[in-house]
């Protein structure tokens, strides 16, 4: 979005500020586009800006006087004006930038002689004013003429401005003869002519001869005409109206039907031409015709000569065109939508319209208004345009701008580094969000892995030494060690955090999909012992890879094979839970690590059981209860994962039995067999399995 | 799969596992409905109007372009163009000289059309500013909304107005505070009657802004 604005004018020239806002709506400060004028107080606005307001206060916004939307009028010299200024902005501004570095370089010059020299510029007379002007002046002729040449070959010097203002085919070639101001309504009046020329062609099927003539030529004025004239030599551009008295003396030899060919070329421009001024100039040029007028009579109609035996077919020629155009004329200036009162209408009858304008009849009533009312404002809007856009294109619009307000902007999205889960999302749908994030994220991703992997190096090498200084030794060079990695970046905390959310969503959704997690815990834990046994953590992914379900068989191959597999169960079972916990900790990064990232789960995995290491001090039960303790109180798992060491001192008081005591109730309900003692039992299991495991996790995370 | 690979018996171990599944999913239940509580501005962000979005992001760079004296205002963050900062010098002369007050500006998601809403974050003692910041001068007033029932429809806001003329109102407000409607009134009638006292409190207020120590009395 090119934000252009008064202020893209240097300081030193007031006067081009003050024509670029004249040109802007004030309501928008934008451009106009469509300009309405308020007659009562000539103040001009764009449509749709103007309109939207009424609906708020039917007054001017800028000098509150009471206006009603049936009294915005076109104002399309405006429009005309907006247009070229738009398509001359950039030269202009190029020109002045370089002329007010020049300026502050050397001397200053005034800004008024810029100024003239600059309408100079505009008016195609660069090179009358560079030969006038001073040298130091002269430079910024040379500007100009070096600016413009890259935009078509120069023919007359304001033709590259003209050759982008308008796809239109007004001739370049009276430029060098008539003044600009005189020229430019007499262009418009040609371009409008030609639009109502050529569509009405397109419609007409059933016609006589005489009117297939007519359709002839007016697609011909419509095409061919410019082409001639751009094409001519100089010398025929002298004046247009020469070439058409021309050619009607021409004609007056050849057969009927090419005779009615001129005059009625003549007609469809006078035919249709709105403005005065414009239908001076045809008639005018063809009274001037010296002599050949003898034998003929004027058009009532058209006023131009027509030979007196043909009058009669070009007069019924001449008032079928007319015919025609009005009844163009009408259907161009579309009928805008009243005005509705929405309380009043029944749900029925608005639906019914918006069938008929194709918009879509999803939502509730309150939006359906909405929708609707949105069009009409639109539809009515384009009403005013030269070339109003149809009723489907202003319905896409609509919708698509609906779209896009109810829908937050994917970039802002990615910006708040969220992931979007809402209340109500069926499962695929949180699935479907989780992969759209770890895609849009997944160089992210993987930086902030290449990051844990190389904390872990770090880490590892580290314990490798004070291992042997036994359990709590270790227990405290693995606090330091946390210590350590808590305090590096967050986003390596995100990284490791976003594992529970496999987990988590998986877990919820059946049991089944825990075993198969715990089969990727397990896998994990090979990995881990891998790199442990042969030093070498880089090769964890392809280890992971080459591994299958069967991993005991492989895990007990180190010493402690039957500590190894309870360990390993138990393991399961805490990561599992804790990763629960972390889900919680934070909705939005929930998801990230799915099974997509093989890497992210990785290493994320193997930071993990950090937390139920910290579980293992305060014994068996406890640290069930803190696991649970800390699934109600995110606000202290939010912090990140290795730092859980920290946050114990302020878990533990908070309310474990309750939480305990609950979670007992919850399995004895559960509970098939229903024995208190294999409950019990199995809590203890639990607790020594931690013990051992958390062991065992220290040296791992190293 | 569960029983061949655990040493535990297997309902035991299922039991588990199924509770702690059930226990979390409770409390994620918890979770995503708190998370689910939007903050203001994601509604903003919402309805961000594209015409409204483009006409602030124009008047912002209007704004850093070509700043008035003493102005300094611009969104808060580049996410949210609805929520403005604005920073402004007590004017010269006045009793309010030196002090640099914060101020928030929020945006309705249909602007132009509709006015801002300014609010001081500073502290203020001002006949035309509420005790809790809001700024209450005829330029942020809606046509047809007129609070005191006497400002002629002339100076409120319409769509041509900007955010630049709001906040050099506001600083002549600062200037010649308007004790004909007084939003705080304690301070429109000091303002009247205690000259004195007022512009030792508005003494005390630009201190207070600047982070200084109140004037040894």
């Amino acid at each position: 979005m090119a934000l252009t604005d008064p202020t893209d004018w240097p300081g030193s020239m007031p006067d081009l500020r003050t024509i670029d806002n004249l040109l802007r709506c004030s309501i928008c400060f934008e451009y106009l586009n469509v300009a309405m004028i308020i007659p009562s107080c000539s103040h001009n606005y764009c449509s749709l800006c103007i309109r939207r307001y009424m609906k708020y206060k039917r007054q001017c916004p800028s000098c509150n006087i009471e206006v009603s939307a049936s009294e915005l009028c076109n104002n399309r010299t405006l429009d005309e004006l907006v247009k070229t200024f738009v398509a001359v902005r950039p030269y202009i501004l190029k020109i002045c930038k370089t002329f007010d570095a020049e300026n502050q370089e050397g001397c200053p010059s005034s800004d008024k002689d810029l100024k003239t020299s600059k309408q100079q510029v505009k008016s195609g007379k660069s090179q009358v004013f560079a030969s006038k002007q001073s040298p130091k002046k002269s430079t910024l002729a040379g500007h100009f003429t070096a600016v413009k040449p890259s935009k078509t070959a120069p023919v007359s010097n304001s033709e590259p401005y003209q050759a982008k203002t308008s796809a239109d085919d007004f001739n370049v070639l009276d430029d060098d003869f008539v003044s600009p101001k005189l020229k430019s309504p007499s262009r418009t009046d040609r371009h409008s002519s030609n639009r109502l020329g050529t569509r009405p062609a397109d419609d007409r099927s059933l016609v006589n001869q005489i009117n297939d003539d007519v359709i002839d030529i007016t697609e011909d004025f419509g095409t061919e005409r410019p082409t001639a004239s751009t094409s001519s030599s100089p010398a025929a551009g002298q004046a247009t109206p020469i070439r058409r008295q021309a050619t009607p003396r021409s004609n007056q030899a050849t057969p009927s039907s090419n005779q009615a060919m001129p005059s009625c070329s003549q007609t469809t421009p006078s035919g249709s031409q709105t403005t005065p001024s414009g239908s001076q100039t045809t008639p005018g040029g063809s009274q001037t015709t010296p002599g050949g007028s003898r034998d003929k009579a004027e058009c009532p109609v058209c006023g131009v000569p027509v030979p007196t035996k043909y009058i009669n077919t070009h007069l019924d020629a001449c008032l079928k065109r007319t015919q025609q155009t009005d009844t163009n004329k009408r259907i161009q200036k579309r009928k805008r939508i009243p005005a509705m009162v929405w309380k009043l209408v029944p749900d029925k009858e608005i639906k019914k319209k918006m069938r008929h304008y194709n918009l879509s009849i999803k939502g509730k009533r309150h939006e359906l208004i909405k929708r609707l009312d949105e069009f009409i404002l639109m539809y009515n809007a384009q009403c005013d345009a030269a070339n109003p856009k149809s009723a489907e294109e202003i319905a896409k619009e609509v919708e698509k701008m609906e779209q896009l307000k109810t829908q937050p902007p994917q970039l802002k999205e990615a910006k708040v580094f969220k992931l979007k889960i809402e209340k109500g999302q069926t499962e695929d749908q949180m699935e479907k969000s989780k992969q759209e994030y770890l895609s849009a994220h997944k160089d992210q991703f993987s930086q902030l892995i290449a990051v844990a992997r190389a904390r872990m190096k770090g880490v590892k090498n580290k314990s490798s030494k004070t291992e042997a200084a036994g359990p709590n030794q270790t227990d405290a060079s693995q606090d330091s060690n946390e210590a350590e990695t808590s305090t590096s970046s967050e986003d390596s905390t995100a990284s490791d955090r976003p594992v529970g959310s496999v987990t988590e969503n998986s877990a919820v959704q059946e049991l089944e999909d825990v075993m198969v997690l715990e089969d990727e815990v397990e896998k994990q834990q090979e990995d881990k012992r891998i790199p442990r046994d042969a030093a070498q953590d880089t090769s964890q992914e392809d280890a992971e890879s080459d591994r299958t379900g069967s991993l005991f068989s492989e895990g007990s191959g180190g010493e402690e094979a039957m500590g190894n597999n309870g360990e390993s169960e138990e393991m399961v079972m805490d990561t599992s839970e804790s990763s629960l916990h972390m889900k919680q900790d934070d909705a939005d990064l929930m998801a990230s690590f799915s099974g997509s990232d093989v890497h992210g789960q990785a290493d994320c995995r193997i930071l993990v059981p950090s937390s139920p290491s910290v579980a293992s001090k305060d014994g068996m039960e406890d640290s069930q209860s803190q696991n649970m303790t800390r699934a109600k109180n995110e606000t202290s798992s939010v912090k990140s994962d290795p730092a859980p060491d920290s946050l114990e001192p302020l878990c533990i008081p908070e309310s474990p039995l309750s939480v305990v005591a609950e979670t007992r109730r919850r399995k004895r309900k559960k509970q098939d067999c229903g024995s208190n003692a294999s409950d019990s039992g199995s809590s203890f299991g639990d607790g020594d399995n931690v013990l051992r495991r958390s062991k065992r996790e220290r040296k791992m995370v190293k | 799969m569960l029983m061949r690979r655990s040493g535990l018996p297997p309902c035991d171990q299922c039991v588990y596992v199924l509770i702690c599944v059930i226990c979390a999913a409770s409390s994620v239940v918890e979770e995503v409905t708190r998370s689910c509580q939007i903050s203001p501005h994601f509604y903003t962000t919402i309805t961000m109007a594209g015409a409204a979005l483009k006409r602030l992001m124009t008047e912002y760079k209007q704004l850093t372009l070509n700043p008035p004296e003493g102005i300094v205002a611009g969104p808060l963050n580049e996410d949210n163009f609805f929520e403005w900062e604005a920073t402004i010098s007590g004017p010269e002369g006045t009793c309010f000289e030196g002090g640099v007050f914060e101020a928030q500006i929020l945006f309705p998601p249909d602007y132009p059309l509709n006015p801002p809403k300014m609010k001081f974050k500073s502290e203020m003692f001002h006949p035309n500013i509420y005790a809790d910041g809001r700024v209450c001068i005829s330029i942020l007033h809606a046509p047809g909304d007129d609070p005191m029932g006497y400002e002629s429809s002339a100076e409120r806001w319409s769509p041509v107005q900007s955010v630049e003329k709001i906040l050099l109102s506001v600083v002549s407000m600062l200037a010649e505070p308007n004790d004909e409607s007084g939003a705080n009134v304690d301070a429109s009638k000091m303002w009247r009657d205690e000259r004195e006292k007022f512009n030792q409190i508005a003494e005390g207020i630009v201190r207070k802004s600047l982070g200084l120590p109140p004037a040894p009395s």
